[in-house]
């Protein structure tokens, strides 16, 4: 069963075209209108980068001395003053957006940027290109989909994977947002400055997304409004899961070839006998004398 | 080296090399004022046209910036055009604030930056601005404060904490100095020169427990890179010598062992190198002086 060429040459090119041609104009009205950038407020600000940073320190833990993340452990965790038993001031965003006059300009250009344009060519497409079947779809779908997929077409005993245009024309557009985000990314990619810096850029290349969900506006924090106080509590976690050993003074053992410290001898053995009691963690780098034995017999070579 | 670079040095009137270049230093956030200066300047002047408007302000912004480097007439004559085609630009108010700082007018500088923050206060690069204006001025225990007071609220930008680092370093606060020092380390655990600068601090002040710490460090170091990393070997070499000489009474046997071993690794290793150099001073002067200590 062949296509029609008159239907190939002025239904499924045309909507391709037009596809493309309200994605770029929507593209350019977007960088015509001005919108503000949210005025990320001061604390907010502090908060991220404290946990940032508590972040950090507790992934990399291991990389310092123990005295070291002790002495950092009081600003952190102090009973009264540490930081992260503080009330969390970031403000609850959910409430703030909706009322942010700058906020809704993005909002609404977010969502309904995208929305609008997509319903009223949907509409505009089911009503000029009716009563006709466009595509076959290589896989076999239920009969469900066909009130959805054939619009404009009475036959209930049609196999319902040829679809109307209107099918046609959501494929093109889920399918052409791809390469019209590499098309512009390409574009943007030129602008960067000083000012800048490129992860920040990426951020904010505005891709035009074909689900009507709200464009990505730089998120400032959770979304749910409910436990906002406690953002810099559940970091506290983190902390609780540091299990430190001075990574480091491996190293040089590791270079002269010698088995590495105790500990992690401790670790290899138990996954082979469950013999080993458990024993207490080296509390600081003078090698204890009690430990040759346990070499002696570990024939295992360690790099 | 770079392909559009090699263009230019034969070719220095191909805009299409000029604008690849210019576009690569932007991407990768070069300073390589001298060249995009050199570059920049005719392909703004010259061939404007060939550039998309937004590439070429773009550029205007490059060029201004190298020229604070190189010629600070030419960056004038570029501020005036920016201020002219954007007039309330927060972007363009910086570089001003940046041109006033270069040509050394402190006070300016800072009402401009001061100015920038009462209407957005949470700007980042307004305020660490302020900080390098007392940096410029010479002022380091006022630098200081200001580089705490910035990192207090922005306890996460590394580039802060090298700062703060090079100013105690050069106070000679060695404990403050390690602080910051390990604060890189956690911020980037895989860079090799952040754990040969803690070794350094901790070789500088010398203690037995500390010259342990900075052997180990070195060996990390090393253990991340060992191509290019002589100074750690150095380091290594020194920190062991110095612990075998001034401490072999307070280490144990075991100790004892490792600490020559690694003296030992570290010799041939820097033997090593220079032994795959040609024949010059600094060869023959190392060689004996490795082996003076046998």
């Amino acid at each position: 069963m062949r296509l029609d060429p008159q239907i190939r040459d002025w239904v499924l090119f045309p909507i391709v075209i037009i596809v493309f041609l309200v994605s770029v104009i929507r593209h350019y009205l977007f960088s015509i209108i001005p919108s503000k950038k949210p005025a990320v407020d001061k604390d907010t600000q502090r908060e991220q980068q404290l946990l940032i940073r508590s972040n950090r320190i507790c992934k990399n833990a291991n990389m310092i001395s123990k005295r070291s993340l002790i002495s950092r452990q009081p600003f952190f965790l102090d009973e009264t003053n540490g930081e992260l038993n503080q009330d969390s001031k970031q403000k609850p965003l959910a409430m703030s957006m909706m009322f942010d006059p700058s906020m809704m300009t993005n909002m609404m250009k977010g969502s309904m940027g995208n929305m609008i344009p997509q319903v009223v060519l949907g509409q505009l497409i089911s009503y000029l290109f009716k009563g006709f079947l466009v595509v076959k779809l290589p896989f076999f779908l239920p009969a469900r989909f066909k009130t959805m997929l054939q619009q404009g077409i009475g036959l209930s005993s049609l196999d319902s994977s040829f679809v109307s245009s209107l099918s046609w024309y959501f494929m093109v557009y889920f399918g052409l947002s791809g390469i019209i985000s590499l098309l512009f990314q390409a574009k943007d990619a030129i602008a960067h400055s000083y000012f800048s810096p490129i992860k920040e850029q990426k951020r904010q290349i505005q891709v035009p997304r074909p689900t009507p969900a709200p464009a990505p506006t730089p998120s400032l924090g959770n979304m749910g409004g409910t436990d906002k106080k406690d953002t810099l509590r559940n970091e506290k976690e983190n902390w609780k899961m540091i299990d430190h050993f001075f990574d480091i003074q491996n190293s040089e053992l590791e270079l002269i070839g010698k088995p590495v410290n105790q500990e992690k001898v401790e670790k290899k053995q138990t996954t082979n006998k469950a013999k080993n009691p458990k024993k207490i963690k080296p509390q600081n780098k003078k090698i204890k004398p009690t430990t040759p034995k346990n070499k002696k017999r570990n024939t295992k070579k360690k790099k | 080296m770079n392909k559009n670079l090699q263009i230019l040095k034969n070719k220095p009137n191909n805009w299409k090399a000029a604008r690849g270049l210019l576009r690569e230093y932007r991407e990768k956030q070069q300073r390589n004022s001298y060249e995009i200066m050199k570059y920049g300047l005719p392909l703004i002047k010259k061939n404007s046209k060939r550039l998309s408007k937004e590439e070429l302000f773009e550029v205007m912004e490059q060029v201004f910036l190298a020229g604070l480097d190189v010629n600070l007439e030419e960056s004038n004559a570029l501020l005036l055009k920016l201020q002219k085609q954007f007039p309330k630009s927060l972007r363009v108010t910086k570089l001003s604030g940046l041109f006033e700082e270069a040509m050394g007018h402190w006070k300016n500088a800072q009402i401009i930056y001061q100015s920038i923050l009462k209407d957005n206060p949470s700007d980042q690069i307004a305020q660490k601005r302020l900080v390098c204006i007392s940096k410029a001025q010479g002022n380091t225990k006022l630098t200081i404060q200001n580089l705490n007071k910035y990192l207090s609220h922005f306890q996460g930008d590394t580039e802060a904490w090298e700062e703060l680092l090079d100013l105690y370093l050069s106070q000679q606060c060695y404990s403050k100095a390690l602080f910051c020092c390990e604060e890189l380390i956690l911020a980037e655990p895989d860079n090799y020169q952040h754990h040969y600068q803690i070794a350094n601090i901790y070789y500088t002040i010398g203690k037995r427990s500390d010259l342990i710490k900075a052997r180990q460090y070195y060996a990390h170091s090393i253990k991340l890179l060992e191509e290019q990393n002589l100074k750690s070997f150095y380091g290594l070499y020194l920190t062991t010598n110095k612990l075998k000489t001034l401490f072999s009474r307070n280490l144990n046997q075991s100790e004892t062992q490792i600490n020559e071993q690694l003296l030992q690794f570290a010799k041939d290793k820097i033997k090593k190198f220079y032994l795959q150099k040609e024949d010059n001073n600094t060869k023959t002067t190392v060689l004996e002086l490795l082996e003076i200590d046998n």
